[in-house]
């Protein structure tokens, strides 16, 4: 356990400390329910300082982008759900997923690296590529969520028997305080299993292999935590609903 | 979802959590236009608050089932994504330079407020717990919370010590919970 950051709090509520700073809070507040606590004290009155805002109408057509973004994510059966019919917005995004893949091609195929690279622009093209790094196997994004959008991993699912799931990760942010990312597997009872523990490499692209099947789970998640074994205890920083082969 | 009486928050999220359109829709006809002010009143500009509110609504939608009661109510929740995309918006538009604190004031008050708030006691009560604090101890926390300025940003522009701006800020968050709590008891 790191020394408790009371003193930040009142920062790291208001937005006040730089990223580098907050990161650290919160990879200490992933394993302090004493912190967690004091901190939910002092958001009760950080949370009231919008009532101070003059309401403002929106533009009508907001809501209609709004649910229309989302519907283009509700999770359709099998294959379609894969990062790359369902995420392609940001260009970071299509960039690091493609460097991801790349980074495995290298290892895996280089003949499909030169198509990968002929292919950028296109999605679909993408998908058949990734099909084939994947070995017959699927594929699975994991989103960045609140600080950490801009990072993702994508989760493979070789269809080859004797080859392990991996994770290759993209802009992966760097851990204070001796913490550390773990890759989940969870099933639909909400078990959640320790599939990796890793630190980040500094590299923009970073593999990472799993030692648990995903067969039979329904979602995959990193966390941030303070121990290489265990329980999850540490916040949610990306996660994807999976459908593993043959389900 | 039943149409009759609206449904709590918490079971807005458990429905959002599930997947449900009309769930995310509720939350946007409920809190669709505070977000929209808050991201506003950090940004000052339509276009760019638009996308904060449907990027932090995209967010929630993706995240509903990383929600955590315990750590706040959904409301809290929905508008502290806001905040956090709108003052990262904010931040990567201004590089921070050490413009005269009167300047950054401007930009952090809404002068509006006063005049368009709806007239509702909650805000009334969080207005008049903030208006209540020293002088010092209220603007560092509108540049902070507002203004999208960090700690380090704040000793600078107003000429004190870290260890001073971070005191106001505690003292005055404090300050302000022992009303709100009054108000509310």
């Amino acid at each position: 356990m790191t020394e408790h950051v009371t003193d930040d709090l009142e920062l790291y509520a208001l937005g006040a400390l730089g990223p580098g700073e907050a990161d650290g809070v919160t990879a200490h507040l992933a394993g302090c329910p004493a912190c967690r606590e004091e901190l939910a004290d002092i958001a009760t009155v950080v949370n009231a300082l919008p009532d101070m805002v003059a309401l403002r109408e929106p533009p009508a057509r907001l809501k209609e982008r709004i649910l229309s973004a989302a519907s283009t994510e509700i999770p359709r059966p099998a294959r379609r759900e894969t990062a790359w019919s369902v995420r392609p917005r940001r260009g970071w995004l299509g960039v690091g997923a493609l460097a991801a893949a790349a980074v495995l091609l290298l290892a895996l195929d280089l003949n499909s690296l030169r198509e990968l690279r002929t292919a950028e622009s296109e999605r679909a093209e993408y998908a058949l590529i990734a099909d084939k790094v994947s070995h017959g196997g699927t594929n699975w994004y994991m989103v960045g969520l609140d600080q950490w959008q801009g990072s993702g991993g994508t989760l493979f699912a070789p269809g080859k028997p004797d080859l392990s799931p991996f994770v290759v990760f993209h802009d992966l942010r760097p851990l204070t305080g001796g913490t550390m990312y773990a890759v989940w597997l969870v099933d639909a009872g909400g078990h959640w299993v320790r599939g990796a523990t890793f630190t980040p490499n500094g590299q923009a692209i970073q593999g990472v292999d799993l030692t648990v099947p995903v067969d039979n789970f329904t979602q995959c998640a990193v966390t941030i935590e303070m121990q290489a074994e265990g329980k999850r205890s540490g916040p949610l920083v990306m996660q994807s609903r999976i459908a593993p082969p043959g389900q | 979802m039943a149409a009759d009486t609206p449904p709590a928050d918490d079971v807005l999220m458990a429905a959002l959590a599930a997947r449900d359109l009309s769930a995310l829709a509720a939350l946007y006809d409920r809190y669709g236009r505070l977000a929209y002010a808050l991201a506003y009143r950090i940004l000052g500009e339509s276009e760019a608050a638009e996308d904060v509110v449907h990027d932090a609504y995209i967010s929630a939608w993706r995240g509903a089932a990383t929600y955590r009661r315990e750590r706040g109510n959904p409301r809290g929740w929905l508008l502290s994504i806001v905040h956090h995309r709108a003052v990262d918006v904010l931040r990567r538009k201004t590089a921070f330079r050490p413009a005269p604190l009167e300047v950054a004031e401007r930009r952090a008050a809404d002068e509006d407020t006063a005049l368009m708030a709806e007239k509702n006691v909650e805000q009334q009560t969080v207005r008049l717990a903030l208006q209540a604090l020293p002088d010092a101890q209220r603007r560092t926390i509108e540049l902070a919370y507002f203004g999208g300025y960090t700690h380090v940003e704040l000793a600078a522009l107003m000429g004190v010590p870290l260890g001073t701006v971070k005191g106001r800020m505690r003292i005055g968050l404090q300050k302000m919970r022992r009303a709100l709590e009054g108000t509310r008891a």
